[in-house]
């Protein structure tokens, strides 16, 4: 009969074990995925971030092209760059702005090939960098059809380098 | 031999309790998984500059000659049947240089690509909260692989309807 009482007590210890041990397994389990999900929730809020600082760049008088959401004149770029003053304006390392489409050969814009070319460097600091973010603009400029001039504008990348934990 | 029966009839009587919880799991498993999953799609500012850079992209459909369209001025020359003065559709240039915008983009859709599924479309609000495709949509990949869809909506006040959107979905596998 003792036995009996000690098998019993036994088989509810081995229970309690059990369903806690279960608890414990499906606890560190949701959390280990709301864990992930806030992993994955704070990159895309450091890439929004960054995003900004773009938009915020793309949108000033200095880069921007009238009329255009978004849009980046490349004339002014490429004045820019001709600039070296304005290398410290922008508080950022480097500001490059790559062509996606339509495409052009895969050449660094200069006054010679422009506007047929991929890549314009407006500036790029020496030194390591740290981090780099990019977001789509419409690169536009004036262009003209039998002598009438109209806005041409093209899918571009714009990336900005910058040192460690400037977004 | 009394006490031997009783723990065998506890020794089933567990393993049946296992066994029946274990087939409940399974059985509920089995419909979470089979279930369409309902994505609650996000917003995303790099999507958004896609879509804005997108629309005012210059084609080389000319209406009338000498006047080349931007997209969003495309979109509106496609949903009134004009013609390009090369005599092109502009429907039809209108799909080509969206799918080429796409593929030369981050959202491509190719194999071993992140991105599983894109679709562009633009709809007219028809009354309160409804909406209708004004042009064909232009799709790509399967959107039963996504796991994380990010959504766009730009405003069109191009005169289609009272209320005209240019909306990009794009999502991913993980």
């Amino acid at each position: 009969m003792e036995n009996l009482g000690q098998l019993k007590i036994q088989q509810m210890v081995f229970m309690i074990i059990a369903v806690a041990l279960f608890f414990i397994l499906a606890t560190l389990f949701y959390f280990s995925i709301k864990t992930a999900n806030l992993y994955q929730a704070s990159i895309e809020s450091e890439r929004d971030r960054s995003i900004g600082l773009i938009i915020k760049l793309a949108s000033s008088p200095e880069l921007s092209y009238t009329g255009v959401s978004n849009g980046i004149d490349s004339d002014k770029l490429m004045a820019l760059k001709k600039q070296p003053e304005y290398r410290d304006y922008w508080g950022v390392n480097g500001i490059i702005i790559e062509k996606l489409y339509p495409k052009y050969p895969d050449a660094e814009c200069n006054t010679g090939n422009y506007p047929n070319c991929t890549k314009i460097i407006l500036f790029e600091k020496d030194g390591d960098v740290a981090q780099s973010a990019s977001s789509y603009v419409a690169l536009c400029r004036k262009d003209s059809i039998n002598g009438r001039a109209y806005d041409k504008c093209e899918l571009a990348l714009m990336v900005i380098q910058t040192l460690e934990n400037e977004f | 031999m009394n006490f031997s029966k009783k723990a065998q009839e506890e020794m089933v009587g567990f393993v049946l309790i296992v066994v029946i919880v274990s087939v409940i799991g399974i059985i509920i498993l089995g419909i979470s998984l089979n279930r369409p999953r309902n994505i609650e799609a996000q917003t995303s500012a790099e999507l958004n500059s896609f879509s804005s850079s997108v629309l005012s992209y210059t084609t080389n459909c000319e209406i009338p000659e000498t006047n080349p369209r931007q997209i969003k001025e495309l979109i509106k020359d496609c949903s009134q049947n004009d013609i390009c003065s090369n005599g092109q559709n502009p429907c039809q240039v209108l799909s080509t240089t969206l799918k080429e915008l796409v593929s030369h983009s981050s959202y491509r859709v190719e194999r071993g690509s992140y991105t599983r599924y894109f679709k562009i479309s633009v709809l007219n609000e028809v009354s309160n909260g409804t909406y209708n495709d004004a042009i064909t949509p232009i799709q790509e990949g399967n959107e039963q692989e996504c796991v994380r869809k990010l959504i766009d909506t730009q405003p069109l006040n191009i005169g289609l309807a009272e209320n005209s959107i240019f909306k990009v979905e794009v999502c991913y596998k993980d």
